[in-house]
């Protein structure tokens, strides 16, 4: 099998095809500390694009309360169980979290999906670890996950209130996922037909429905369980990131570039969606004004999911301050401390680079600080806050600015007990 | 009419399930909704809501927890730094043949 | 009883899913045919064929076999139905089989018509499914029978929905005992069986205490169970006719059959611990089971 680099493992890895990376690629960062489940973004794009007949399961996009939850029920228990068979005590990681762009997690020791399979499984059957979800495994998106159930005897129902229910004192937290467009897709690696491509522009992975003859492999390839198979047309489909908007195709995009459907519809504004230029050894390259690499690379607060199941996803998470740190390690890899660090106490530029989210629906290229005085100083959970009056601003694809962000000083700062008059 | 034991793979199976979590996690999430709300500029009865409303399940699940007193402390103290400020976000021009840019204002207040 | 008909969805994922399992010659050869059907460009023609190609593959594999063999066996339900059907459940707790009237239909022939409810990855497990169907098609050979008296609503209760509840699954595992005591007898079954549905009768009718033993064993044994007498016995087990109605459990309240009564009773460390919650709880006052069950859990670990 050919090697590639794998920036997140921090070493080369095996992977059924040869490197070839696209230009730029479709990325995003998700701020966890402030998602609600409200689920708009897994109705915005229900509504876009899985309404049809023979998909009434399908939730492309989709937000999970873990850890317990899931859709499919225990993805992400079933495949680390099974690489945990595969290569038993030694899914660990080695070396140090540290600065540079290709090893900022330190080395992943263990093995992907790609390298469990070419040991475990036998060379024709798959070409990469993985399993089929059952019927009831697609079925509960996100319900019954925190709200108990109806009544015995009611069907169909959630209980309002749950009285009868003790208050548990419990952690959870919600994950939202849609693909992660991986620069290693285990969905294109496990296609005997080949039908499903990376485009060379954007990265954007896509499964070509014309070439598509369900076999179902990369429903069971993809660690992230993010194809779906259709029943009534017999092949399967994925997340397109909504490629007309991303490409400003889409009437509504007038020509720009225009974040996903799921991304606009955020209501917790936890969503940022870009395009990252990619170096020719397909790490990020250096892009220090794009707001992704600034959170990606340079604060360090947003971390690939599951990054050792080796597809090397381009989803990021600012991963929940309050969860267990293993729990945490397992699922964002070693840089979880150092990020959870970095975004409790924001520095200067990353409490502006925050100020970007969800202000437009354009794709932010590049964004600008200019500074401006210090406000405030103080402190906020023992640790000391500097506020300044900085403007930053937000440019398109082609250098527009598509907006500005800055802090006006109030007029007066109000009293607690009138905090709402006027 | 059929039996089964009990079934592992059927959701209602897993209410009631308890994970271990203490005061200090259930302080530590309010705290952190508090901080990142307030930092959007949301006002403090908008960010007290989402704590008091059964469906936002984590926001809310503190809320039982902790007592509206102690919310409300959690969300002043972010708001005592955050909420000093109203943060303006102003669109760039549009680019339309012929017409005169008008850049729009969009106030957020803060508390 | 006629052929059974499979649903073609419930056809089609099973070969699917028994494909890979296949022999590699002949999985390929099961691909390139469907390959093809892709191609066919009418919507009609093209979906004739796929199921044409699944239920010929569903025959090939012989996926069929077991329902065969035990609708053979089953004279007693297969001569009192007209057709049966086998459709797809979407999750096993759905699995099991159904008995429809369809009389309105053809007032002369009010036979009713036999449901088979299965997930494709059942006909996979064909000992599982064997088990299955004789136990479900039992059922179905009871409600079918005269002397046995079906009804299809058991009896409501004046306490609520809970009681109902303990009704319901008394009455459960009741039926299914007689059910596996009946086929152990004719081989269909075995000590597994039994096993189980000690375990269900015993937690179900804890409140026999020394009895309960025999109790199995007589239900078991029974060869001519009756609806009624499966409602009289779940109703009010001979211990509790003279005790009047079922009591409630004094720490949640909820009507239950009878108090625990396990060996070994309270432990001074679970006492601590519910006296802690309620202060005016005696130990001679009782508890339920579950209630028991969930404070030694909340023991402070002694370990
Ligand atoms: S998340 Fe899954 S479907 Fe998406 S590109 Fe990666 S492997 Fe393919
Ligand atoms: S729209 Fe945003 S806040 Fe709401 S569930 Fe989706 S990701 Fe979370």
């Amino acid at each position: 099998m050919p090697t590639v680099k794998n920036w997140q493992l921090g070493r080369d890895m095996a992977y059924p095809y040869d490197a070839r990376y696209p230009e730029r690629q479709f990325a995003f960062v998700f701020n966890i500390n402030r998602c609600i489940a409200c689920q708009s973004c897994t109705m915005a794009c229900k509504s876009t694009w899985t309404f049809s007949k023979g998909q009434e399961h399908m939730w492309w996009a989709n937000v999970e309360t873990k850890p317990y939850g899931g859709y499919p029920r225990w993805w992400d228990v079933k495949i680390l169980e099974q690489l945990e068979t595969a290569n038993p005590g030694a899914q660990v990681w080695g070396g140090t979290p540290g600065d540079g762009r290709l090893a900022p997690y330190g080395t992943f020791e263990g093995q992907t999906i790609f390298e469990a399979a070419a040991r475990a499984l036998s060379p024709d059957s798959a070409r990469v670890l993985g399993y089929l979800p059952t019927d009831e495994e697609w079925n509960s998106p996100n319900i019954y996950e925190d709200n108990p159930v109806g009544k015995r005897g009611v069907r169909n129902a959630l209980d309002d209130t749950g009285v009868q229910l003790p208050v548990h004192k419990t952690w959870f937290f919600y994950l939202a996922r849609i693909c992660n467009h991986c620069s290693y897709p285990a969905c294109l690696a496990a296609c005997p037909r080949k039908a499903i491509y990376k485009r060379p522009e954007d990265g954007i992975v896509l499964l070509d429905q014309s070439e598509c003859r369900g076999y179902r492999k990369c429903v069971e390839a993809c660690p992230y369980k993010k194809t779906m198979y259709r029943g009534n047309t017999r092949t399967s489909e994925k997340c397109i990131a909504c490629y007309p908007r991303v490409e400003g195709t889409d009437p509504e995009s007038n020509g720009e570039p225009m974040e996903t459907r799921c991304m606009e519809a955020c209501i917790g504004q936890i969503r940022m969606q870009g395009l990252v230029t990619i170096a020719e050894d397909g790490t990020w390259a250096e892009d220090r004004y794009n707001p992704l690499y600034f959170l990606v690379h340079v604060a360090k607060v947003a971390l690939p999911l599951y990054p050792q199941f080796g597809t090397q996803p381009n989803g990021y998470y600012i991963p929940p301050r309050w969860v267990p740190r293993p729990y945490l390690r397992q699922m964002f890899g070693p840089g979880v401390d150092l990020a959870i660090e970095n975004s409790i106490s924001p520095s200067r530029e990353l409490l502006a680079v925050l100020q970007l989210f969800r202000r437009s629906n354009r794709i932010i290229f590049r964004y600008e600080i200019e500074e401006g005085p210090k406000i405030y100083e103080g402190s906020l959970h023992g640790r000391k806050v500097e506020l300044y009056n900085d403007t930053v601003i937000a440019f398109g694809k082609d250098g527009r600015e598509l907006f500005r962000t800055t802090v006006e000083e109030p007029v007066h700062v109000r009293s607690n007990a009138h905090a709402n008059s006027i | 009419m059929s039996y089964h034991d009990p079934e592992p793979e059927d959701p209602q199976e897993l209410v009631g399930v308890e994970l271990p979590g203490d005061e200090a996690v259930t302080r530590e999430m309010a705290a952190t909704f508090a901080d990142e709300f307030a930092q959007l500029g949301l006002t403090r009865i908008q960010i007290l809501s989402l704590y008091r409303r059964a469906e936002y399940t984590g926001a809310h699940q503190a809320w039982r927890l902790l007592g509206e007193d102690e919310i409300a402390r959690i969300v002043d103290e972010s708001l005592a730094v955050y909420g000093r400020f109203v943060w303006v976000v102003t669109d760039g021009p549009e680019e339309v043949a012929g017409s005169v840019a008008q850049p729009l204002r969009l106030v957020r207040r803060g508390s | 009883m006629t052929q059974p008909t499979y649903a073609p969805d419930l056809v089609e994922e099973a070969v699917l899913l028994a494909e890979p399992t296949a022999p590699a010659a002949s999985a390929q050869a099961f691909r390139r045919e469907r390959d093809r059907i892709y191609e066919i460009v009418d919507d009609d023609a093209r979906e004739a064929s796929f199921r044409s190609l699944h239920l010929r593959w569903f025959a090939r594999l012989g996926l069929h076999r077991v329902i065969d063999q035990v609708a053979h066996q089953r004279v007693d339900v297969a001569d009192r139905v007209n057709v049966s059907r086998v459709v797809r459940a979407l999750t096993r707790q759905d699995e099991g089989a159904d008995l429809v009237d369809e009389a309105t239909l053809d007032a002369a022939s009010p036979t009713p018509t036999l449901v088979l409810r299965l997930c494709p990855s059942t006909l996979l497990r064909p000992d599982a499914l064997c088990t299955l169907l004789h136990n479900e098609l039992t059922h179905v050979a009871d409600m079918l029978d005269p002397a046995f008296g079906y009804e299809r609503r058991l009896p409501a209760s004046e306490d609520g929905p809970s009681a109902d509840n303990i009704l319901r699954d008394r009455y459960r595992v009741l039926w299914d005992t007689t059910i596996d005591g009946r086929l152990t007898r004719v081989g269909l079954a075995g000590p597994t069986e039994r096993t189980a549905r000690w375990r269900e009768f015993a937690s179900a009718f804890a409140m026999l205490g020394e009895g309960c033993e025999s109790a199995f064993e007589e239900w078991f044994n029974r060869t001519d169970p009756t609806h009624a007498g499966l409602v009289a016995f779940a109703l009010t087990p001979p211990q509790l006719a003279n005790a009047g109605k079922p009591g409630r459990c004094p720490l949640c309240r909820f009507p239950v059959a009878s108090l625990d009564a396990r060996d070994g009773g309270v432990s001074p460390a679970t006492e601590a611990v519910i006296r802690a919650a309620h202060p005016a709880w005696r130990i001679e006052l009782g508890l339920c089971s579950q209630c028991l069950d969930l404070y030694e859990a909340r023991q402070p670990s002694c370990a």
